[in-house]
């Protein structure tokens, strides 16, 4: 008897210093404090589309620290995790502590930012205008979803052609035009920058240039505001921009509308720099930074433009998304050719289907 | 009828224009290539950044697309040039070039059509920046980095291969999240090769200096009920994963990369594990590359960490150096 209770002694003494040992290294190492649910997401910025222009948009917004959580979404499954995965495994040297990503859109909710860069792209030669009715169709199913998870965001529509796609996206989401923007003219723009200020010998952040309207062939380079340090170029050369200007200014307007189909050419699509665009329209949106950019927005009611169109204009951006345009000086002729923008767009809008 | 250009700027400086002070070449213009080069972008880390590669197209291209950013970035000089002269100058060439993993390959099997396209690349690097540092990434690079390193002549604290620094990143970020904390609060160390023999240093595992072994001494074991090793293999399946996702990877080498460039570019004497010539520690008589802590500054590697290794450990190491030795004695022609 008393070797029986010897031995369930030993048993039960054992068993405890086994339950003693078998706490983790996490117990043992962490006590926690707060017991409470995770805090929900401050800044979180969604993804739509993992393609190269998805994942530029991505690492831009992520080196930018831009976020506190990072959602991607896609329909190729595959491709979608293992991408997750790669940001994931960078995550030592990034401030975005949480990345996740799935293909249903649960995974999206609570955006302040949703970036859609969804769709098919361009090929060699195609002009943008052409991808459009096969994007609406993928539009249809995309935008309820996010608005369902995030009915207080600010989509950014990058897919093209993004005037029209930005039109379409606002029609689908029933959200408010001033959260509907298109990464428009913010890229042809920083192009324009980026060439202009290279003939000049400058760099591209002192070179004050606007160009408007649609994000494609038919954008709007407004020479009469171009300037450096206040100094407008037009009053320094007032060909400038037409046909009669010996230095031939205009080439680099037309170099910039040239430029997506020549990287294209080249490489086979484009990422980086539109990448780089939708950063920053990111930061002053998230930073509610009041900076303008020039980027897709409801123009109806503007420069004599009476459809439902997005054309960029320069917009305010802040955390309430387009807070107001600013009232361009524009020549009648730079009024005109976003005139002719606005009907080139409508002329395609008007015979979408289901929208 | 002066241009608007002589109208607008009065020139001042009559010197030639400065030359860079730190340049950055990235060899190779693929996905791994051009993550890097975002990454050290985005990072403001050099005030020039040139490409190379074979492909012309291509690599007129990707330098094309990220000139179209420099509204968004502070490097002012962006060039790229099948001809090694556009790379002249660099304080830190960073070469991707060649073929990479096929889904379900290892690394090694890449080795010798990799040795033959370093053969073209290292002597170029060297002539137009005799001062560089090199950082090779291409696999397998613990084999290439000694190749590089041969190829170039130059002093072996010169030449680093990218190694460890990304499966040591891996390991942290996977060991985090089973402890609910952020990566670089994790410290912890993988070393020696860069791939299926990488050996993690259990002893070392430690968050704010408390030693995780001395909470579980089975950690790292087959007997740990915790699984612990289990992180370990992922990290080492790592990279077979992602490919088989994706195809590649790219954004975790790339910010790897960066990391790298920050600490050789800033003077910064951090300690990263990177590949460095490793004959004479731990009993190791070949020239192998092997991922050590190495300081790394603006010389390069200015000194390895004596790393405290279990007789385990070292002994790991010592096989990875034979895997290694086993692939290097065959090549032809270094």
């Amino acid at each position: 008897m008393l070797v029986t209770c010897w031995y369930l002694y030993l048993a039960a003494r054992s068993l405890a210093k086994q339950s003693l040992n078998m706490a983790s290294i996490l117990q043992k190492l962490i006590t926690p404090m707060s017991t409470g649910p995770p805090e929900p997401p401050r800044n979180k910025v969604t993804v739509v589309g993992v393609g190269q222009v998805g994942m530029a948009c991505a690492i831009s917004i992520l080196l930018r620290e831009l976020s506190d959580e990072l959602a991607l979404v896609d329909v190729m499954e595959d491709k979608l995790k293992g991408e997750m995965m790669d940001l994931q495994h960078g995550s030592l040297f990034l401030k975005t502590p949480k990345i996740v990503a799935d293909k249903d859109y649960s995974v999206t909710a609570n955006s302040r930012i949703v970036v859609v860069t969804a769709g098919v792209r361009q090929q060699e030669g195609e002009s943008r205008l052409n991808l459009v009715q096969r994007n609406v169709n993928i539009f249809k199913h995309i935008v309820p979803q996010i608005v369902r998870y995030s009915p207080d965001c600010t989509i950014i529509v990058v897919s093209n052609p993004v005037d029209v796609l930005t039109y379409v996206t606002w029609k689908l989401s029933g959200l408010p035009q001033h959260r509907v923007i298109g990464s428009g003219t913010n890229l042809d723009s920083a192009r324009f920058r980026f060439l202009m200020a290279d003939k000049l010998g400058i760099h591209p952040s002192s070179f004050n240039g606007w160009i408007l309207g649609e994000h494609g062939d038919t954008s709007v380079p407004v020479w009469s505001g171009t300037n450096v340090a206040g100094v407008n170029l037009q009053t320094l050369n007032p060909d400038i921009g037409t046909d009669c200007d010996e230095e031939n200014w205009m080439e680099t307007h037309k170099m910039v509308v040239d430029s997506a189909y020549e990287v294209i050419k080249l490489k086979g699509y484009t990422n980086w720099a539109i990448g780089l665009s939708v950063a920053d329209l990111t930061e002053s949106l998230i930073r509610n930074m009041n900076r303008i950019h020039p980027v897709s927005t409801m123009v109806k009611g503007m420069y004599g433009i009476s459809d439902e169109v997005y054309l960029s204009l320069p917009c305010v951006l802040n955390s309430g998304g387009v807070a107001s345009v600013v009232n361009m000086t524009l020549t009648d002729d730079e009024v005109a050719q976003l005139q002719a923008s606005a009907d080139t767009l409508w002329d395609i809008q008007k015979d979408l289907q289901d929208v």
